[in-house]
């Protein structure tokens, strides 16, 4: 009797604990949605903070109130707290796989916290789910466009414009994506539209500005990264050198006495072109081309012929941190023989601070072989330099400022004479402003300060006739004006000032450059 | 009458009137709009009026949604009606007093759909939650259940959704109560007493919550909704056609290679300087050039 009364007490005790586990959740289901919708009244009002409180009492009372969560976390997202937000939204998804807007908004946090590559996935699950399909699309493509891809960028705005409320939007992010594809007059066309509908926005501010100055600007040699995958130049002007320095092709100079110091006018020709071999998720690589030459009116021999060949690999700038190298091969021919030729290996990397600034620091390796004496092996070298810059973009996103430090080491082949002369350690400073000014010119200032410390005793005489060691400091300006005239077509004018100090008074020159011509680009 | 009585006499006073106005005022607003999707109209005083989210419901308040819209309103006591289009109610009584125990609410459905999760005050002894119709009554203490009334056929459907519900017809005499558990319904007709409880299929228990689909606050909630981007801002400098100078600043994140300094980009001439004026600018120490017929350098 005793026992059957036992078994009856530990029945109705089991039958308590199970009611309860039962009703447990009920309870907490019904706290959980008055404090939700309690929540739902100051997030209405834009008061984060008392939203988020609440809602965090609603996913207290219920942790499987996959709503709250949602809310709570759009709540923490509001208030600029996006990892938090993430893992509320991706919370709620795993309770509500179909919970309505979710997995947008998702998608959307994620975006907003650089992460690209999650925000596409959640993204597309938005897009294939249906319900959020235009914005959805507008997203995927400015996800798109971050990640590089402009071609899916535009199927995505194209799809998004079908809404009317993401037209105008999805018509200035298409322009967008068709200026980086080079689609030029697509691109205006997009912008233009933009103009139209959104003047008082900043993106109609921009496209208005952007179509009646930029587009028409394709051909500024400072001109940003190139979009569609192949390029042509080429440029003819006329120079003034006050001072051809360069040394002539010929090793028996006493024919030539007294070249520095004379000016002379020049005509100058180039020409080029480039073509990305690559261009993926991972990165790209782009190689270019590059001819040069000068025809002086009166010192011939100072001919410079230039030929450069550049292969550039590039990580995709698709994280904080970016890395590539950059090789180029250079040949000069000077009075149309060779001169000397060069190989040059960057490898870089660089890393942003916000979408405003970026810190870079490279090493270069330089190898130089010059064919003939006098300067064959005496001037031939190996140099070491590693430098970091600084990039700040100020405030109009066209404008940009670099500063930018470096170290070399140039290292003669030869021990001679001539290699110990030459053997130095350099430190230049260096600082570069580019500055959009009137509707379709655009300038770009530039000066550098360099120090020269040469490793043995000269053997030239120093003022008091003594030998010493040489001591250099050379100041660089340069200056670049770039005025289009068309679309393919820009005036180009440019001046470069040289002064080289030094202790040694055989070191010391000064050098001005002045030359205006003409540059054709497609 | 020393001045410290007078304090003290106006301290109690102050006390009893701010005592009397607290409940007073409790008892006047029952209820707050938490949700709208769509119009939420609110009868007072004989007129009908829009009301939005954060509006105050009080007693005696008669709420209606019209086809397509939705509305969700939480009441003092923290339970929550949620009404589905074409609806009306009246919230006809609520006494909310924690400190003697005392709950009872009671809401009039004139037609439509009404979703109600009830407080876990009501599972206090002798507390009573009541949605009333014109053909039933169905009560509960502590639950969530979806009330339906369709006017022109005089029909009330009780569906439950957690807990139990206790639905009497409105009849003059004393008949049977049903109580309808979870996924099962029940219906009152004009004059009839409740029906026995049935299980619904998944299918037409879905049908009962449809209309009653309302998440947030019924407008643009979201962050896609809300974006800048959407609202014409620029979301980064990248987001200008042609990006900063030198394709490096604006685009932070797209630096390239190391740039030659200006001079040495604008002028192969300038670049391809290595300092070999040197020999033509000096004679060597001990050398003449026309002596020797060249300058003598030694490696």
């Amino acid at each position: 009797m005793r026992d059957a009364g036992r078994a009856i007490c530990t029945a109705g005790v089991l039958a308590a604990v199970v009611l309860a586990v039962a009703v447990a959740p009920a309870r907490a289901n019904v706290r959980s949605q008055a404090l939700y919708a309690r929540g739902l009244i100051p997030f209405n009002g834009g008061k984060w903070d008392d939203a988020y409180r609440l809602f965090d009492r609603a996913v207290q009372a219920d942790r499987a109130d996959a709503v709250a969560l949602y809310y709570r976390g759009l709540a923490q997202a509001r208030r600029g707290l996006s990892a938090a937000a993430i893992q509320d939204m991706s919370q709620a998804l795993q309770l509500n796989p179909t919970l309505p807007h979710a997995a947008l908004d998702l998608g959307v946090a994620y975006f907003d916290a650089g992460q690209y590559p999650e925000a596409k996935t959640w993204l597309e699950r938005a897009h294939a789910q249906g319900g959020d399909r235009p914005t959805a699309a507008f997203f995927l493509g400015l996800t798109a466009l971050r990640l590089g891809d402009n071609a899916a960028a535009l199927t995505y705005f194209d799809e998004a414009k079908a809404a009317p409320e993401l037209k105008p939007v999805a018509d200035y992010y298409s322009g967008l994506a068709l200026a980086r594809q080079g689609q030029t007059d697509a691109a205006r066309s997009a912008l233009e539209q933009t103009a139209r509908d959104l003047p008082q926005s900043e993106i109609g501010q921009v496209a208005q500005r952007y179509t009646t100055t930029e587009l028409r600007r394709p051909s500024m040699p400072l001109a940003g990264p190139l979009a569609k995958p192949w390029s042509l130049y080429g440029s003819l002007g006329f120079a003034y050198d006050s001072n051809v320095v360069a040394g002539p092709s010929e090793s028996d100079v006493s024919g030539r006495p007294g070249i520095s110091g004379k000016d002379d006018g020049s005509t100058e020709i180039g020409f080029g072109g480039g073509y990305t071999l690559l261009d993926s998720d991972l990165g790209s690589v782009r190689a270019s081309y590059d001819f040069y030459q000068s025809v002086h009116f009166s010192l011939t021999e100072f001919d410079l012929q230039g030929h450069r060949v550049q292969l550039l690999a590039a990580s995709a700038p698709t994280g904080m941190v970016r890395y590539g190298i950059a090789g180029t091969y250079d040949f000069y021919a000077l009075d149309y023989q060779s001169f000397y030729q060069e190989g040059l290996g960057t490898p870089w990397v660089s890393i942003a601070e916000g979408s405003d600034a970026a810190t870079q620091a490279y090493y270069t390796l330089r190898g130089r072989d010059f064919f003939r004496a006098p300067f064959n092996p005496g001037r031939d070298s190996i140099n070491n330099a590693a430098g970091l810059r600084q990039f700040v973009a100020l405030g109009d996103p066209r404008w940009a400022l670099g500063i930018g430090y470096q170290f070399d080491a140039e290292d003669t082949v030869s021990n001679g004479p001539m290699g110990n002369d030459f053997q130095y350690k350099g430190n230049q400073f260096d600082v570069d402003v580019a500055i959009p000014v009137l509707a379709e010119t655009r300038i770009e200032v530039g000066y550098l300060l360099r120090f020269e410390d040469y490793q043995f005793v000269n053997s030239r005489p120093n003022r008091d006739g003594s030998f010493v060691r040489r001591h250099d400091v050379g100041n660089r300006v340069a200056a670049a004006a770039v005025h289009d005239l068309t679309e393919h077509l820009a005036l180009t004018f440019d001046f470069i000032g040289i002064i080289n100090n030094s202790n040694i008074p055989n070191f010391e020159y000064d050098r001005n450059i002045v030359s205006a011509g003409v540059r054709v680009v497609f | 009458m020393t001045r410290m009585k007078r304090i003290a006499i106006v301290g109690v006073v102050l006390v009893a009137v701010a005592t009397q106005v607290t409940p007073g005022r409790a008892a006047d607003e029952a209820g707050t709009v938490a949700a709208v999707a769509g119009t939420l109209q609110v009868q007072r005083g004989g007129r009908w009026q829009g009301v939005g989210i954060g509006a105050p419901i009080f007693l005696g308040d008669h709420l209606r949604t019209g086809a397509g819209d939705q509305a969700k309103v939480v009441l003092a006591d923290d339970s929550v009606l949620q009404l589905a289009p074409d609806t009306e109610v009246a919230l006809d009584k609520q006494v909310f007093d924690p400190t003697a125990q005392r709950f009872e609410s009671l809401l009039k459905l004139a037609r439509g759909k009404v979703r109600s999760w009830v407080s876990d005050y009501y599972r206090e002894p002798g507390a009573r939650f009541e949605v009333e119709t014109p053909t039933a009554i169905a009560g509960v203490r502590g639950t969530e259940f979806i009330a339906f009334y369709n006017e022109g056929a005089a029909l009330t459907e009780i569906v439950g959704m957690v807990d139990r519900v206790e639905v009497a017809g409105k009849l003059a005499v004393i008949g049977s109560v049903v109580q309808v558990g979870p996924q099962y319904y029940t219906e009152v007709r004009r004059g009839r007493f409740p029906s026995a409880p049935q299980r619904l299929d998944d299918a037409r228990f879905h049908r009962y919550l449809e209309g009653l689909d309302l998440i947030g606050t019924g407008g643009h909630d979201g962050l896609s909704e809300m974006h800048p981007a959407l609202a014409g801002h620029l979301l980064s400098p990248q987001d200008v056609p042609g990006g900063a100078a030198g394709g490096a600043v604006a685009e932070g994140l797209k630096v390239t290679a190391p740039p030659e300094f200006l001079a040495d980009r604008l002028s192969p001439d300038v670049r391809a300087n290595t300092q070999p004026l040197l020999e033509f600018k000096s004679v060597p120490p001990g050398q003449s050039p026309k002596a020797t017929g060249g300058i003598k350098v030694g490696f």
